[in-house]
C-alpha cells in the first residue's frame, strides 16, 4: 500500500513538472516589424484627464503616433462615450518619422470613474501594427 | 421429519456417525456431512452427540499437531519464504543507514522540487510576473521595466510640455537642450558613443511641466544601418513595453548597470533602468556592436 501510494506520488509530481514546464512552450510569440516600444498613461488632474502616449518604431515609418483614444464616462453600470479622437486630429500622429510623442487634454469632473482606451500604431510599406491599452481613472 | 434420504435406512447418510464410517471421510467430507447435518436438524430433533462425532472425527484427523510452538513455526516460514526470495536480516537498531542511497534519496527529492520550483518560476515570469529579476520582466512578446499589457491599472503623471515637432532637427542642437535638461535635473549625461558614418536624421525632447521629467528621443542613419537612441525620466514604476520576439533575452552587466538585450523579428534592442531613468537602444546591427555602444557609454 505504501509503495504505491509512493509510487502515485511520484508519477503526480512528475506530471506537473512536465505541465509545468510545457505550458510556457504555448505562450504566444507575437513582437512586431513596425512597433520597437510604447507607452500609454493616463494622469487625472484638477478638471482634467491628462492622456499621454509615447511610440516608437522600427526604423522610419511612413506614419506613426495614436491611432485613437476613447474616453466613457460611468453612469450607473453602463460606460457612456463621451470623447474621442482619431489619428488625423491634431497631435495624434506624424509621417516619416520613428517616433511620436504627445498628451492630449480631455475634460473631466471630480470623483466620475473614466474609462480611457487608447491605440497606438506604427505603419510602413510593409502594414501596419497597433497595440490598445485600456486605462480606468477616477477624475479629480 | 422429511429427511432427504441417501441411503436405505429412514435416516439420512450425514446422520451416521459411525467410527468406522467417519473414520473413512476425509477432513472436508466431515465438515460437509456436519453441515447437511446441521440444516436438517431442527430445535426439536436436535442431537449434540451427532456434532460431537464430527468434530471429534475432524480432531483426529488434523494435521496441526498438539505441541505448536511459535517460534519453530515462525523459523519454518522464514526459511521456506528465503527459498523463494531472499530477504534481508533486520537491521540493528545501531547499524546506521547507507549513505549512498540516504544521499541518492535526498538528491532526487530536491531535484524533484527544484524542477518544480524552477517550472513554476518560468510560469509566473512567462505571465509578466518579474520573478527572476527585481527590475526587468518579460514574456514571449514583450519586455518591460513596469507593468505589461495584461496590467490595466492606472498609470503614472506624464505630460508633454515641449514637442519640438517632426521637423527634423540636427543632433548637436538636440543634445544641447537634452544635456541642458539632465543637468537641470543632476542626472549624468551618458549616450551611446554612434559609430562612425552614422547621421542623425531626428531627435526630440519633451518635458513634463508637472512632473518636470524628460523623453529624448534620436535616429541615426548609416545607408540602410539605423540606431534609435530613447532615455525616459519616469517616477514611480514604468509602464513602456517593448516588443519582442521569443528569442532568449541577453543579460549584460557592465558598468555596474544590467543591459538587457533581445530581439524583435528584425532589429536588436538593449534597454536598461537606472534609477527613475529607463533607457533602450533600438538598431538592426549585430549584437556585438551594440555591446561596444554600451561600452562606449560609460568611457570617460
Amino acid at each position: 500500500m505504501i509503495v504505491k501510494r509512493k509510487r502515485f506520488i511520484s508519477l503526480f509530481m512528475a506530471a506537473v513538472c512536465m505541465f509545468l514546464f510545457a505550458v510556457p512552450a504555448f505562450a504566444t510569440t507575437r513582437a512586431s516589424i513596425q512597433i520597437n516600444q510604447y507607452d500609454m498613461k493616463v494622469t487625472p488632474v484638477a478638471g482634467t484627464l491628462n492622456i499621454y502616449f509615447s511610440v516608437v518604431g522600427n526604423n522610419g515609418m511612413d506614419k506613426i503616433g495614436c491611432e485613437s483614444i476613447y474616453v466613457y464616462e460611468k453612469s450607473g453600470s453602463r460606460w457612456v462615450l463621451t470623447d474621442s479622437w482619431d489619428e488625423d486630429d491634431d497631435g495624434m500622429s506624424r509621417t516619416d518619422s520613428a517616433f511620436k510623442t504627445n498628451t492630449i487634454y480631455c475634460d473631466s469632473e471630480a470623483g466620475v470613474e473614466y474609462k480611457v482606451v487608447v491605440t497606438i500604431f506604427a505603419e510602413n510599406s510593409a502594414g501596419r501594427d497597433s497595440r490598445t491599452r485600456t486605462i480606468y481613472v477616477t477624475g479629480r | 421429519m422429511d429427511f432427504n434420504l441417501s441411503n436405505s435406512s429412514d435416516h439420512p447418510a450425514c446422520f451416521d456417525i459411525s467410527s468406522a464410517k467417519l473414520d473413512s471421510m476425509t477432513v472436508s467430507e466431515l465438515a460437509d456431512a456436519m453441515e447437511e447435518a446441521i440444516d436438517l436438524m431442527t430445535e426439536e430433533d436436535y442431537d449434540p452427540a451427532i456434532i460431537d462425532a464430527y468434530l471429534d472425527a475432524m480432531d483426529r484427523k488434523s494435521l496441526i499437531s498438539g505441541d505448536l510452538d511459535t517460534q519453530t513455526s515462525y523459523d519454518d516460514f522464514i526459511e521456506k519464504i528465503q527459498s523463494v526470495v531472499s530477504i534481508e536480516t533486520p537491521r540493528s537498531q545501531h547499524q546506521a543507514p547507507k549513505p549512498f542511497c540516504y544521499m541518492l534519496r535526498t538528491g532526487l527529492v530536491a531535484a524533484l522540487i527544484t524542477a518544480c520550483l524552477f517550472g513554476s518560476l518560468v510560469i509566473v515570469q512567462a505571465s509578466g510576473i518579474d520573478v527572476f529579476g527585481a527590475i526587468a520582466n518579460w514574456t514571449e512578446s514583450v519586455f518591460g521595466f513596469g507593468s505589461l499589457p495584461s496590467d490595466e491599472t492606472p498609470n503614472n503623471p506624464s505630460v508633454i510640455a515641449h514637442d519640438m515637432g517632426s521637423d527634423t532637427q540636427t543632433i548637436p542642437e538636440g543634445l544641447q537642450e537634452f544635456q541642458l535638461a539632465l543637468t537641470e535635473r543632476n542626472i549624468p549625461m551618458q549616450v551611446p558613443k554612434i559609430p562612425e558614418g552614422f547621421e542623425t536624421i531626428e531627435s526630440e525632447l519633451h518635458i513634463d511641466p508637472a512632473t518636470n521629467d524628460i523623453d529624448f528621443y534620436a535616429r541615426y542613419m548609416r545607408d540602410s544601418n539605423y540606431i534609435v537612441f530613447i532615455l525616459n525620466q519616469f517616477g514611480g514604476s514604468s509602464s513602456r513595453v517593448y516588443e519582442k520576439d521569443g528569442l532568449e533575452v541577453e543579460v549584460y552587466e557592465y558598468a555596474g548597470v544590467t543591459h538587457y538585450i533581445f530581439n524583435n523579428v528584425t532589429n536588436i534592442t538593449v534597454a536598461w533602468c537606472t534609477d527613475a531613468l529607463e533607457c533602450s537602444i533600438a538598431t538592426d546591427l549585430d549584437s556585438a556592436t551594440v555591446k561596444e555602444l554600451i561600452r562606449s557609454m560609460y568611457e570617460e
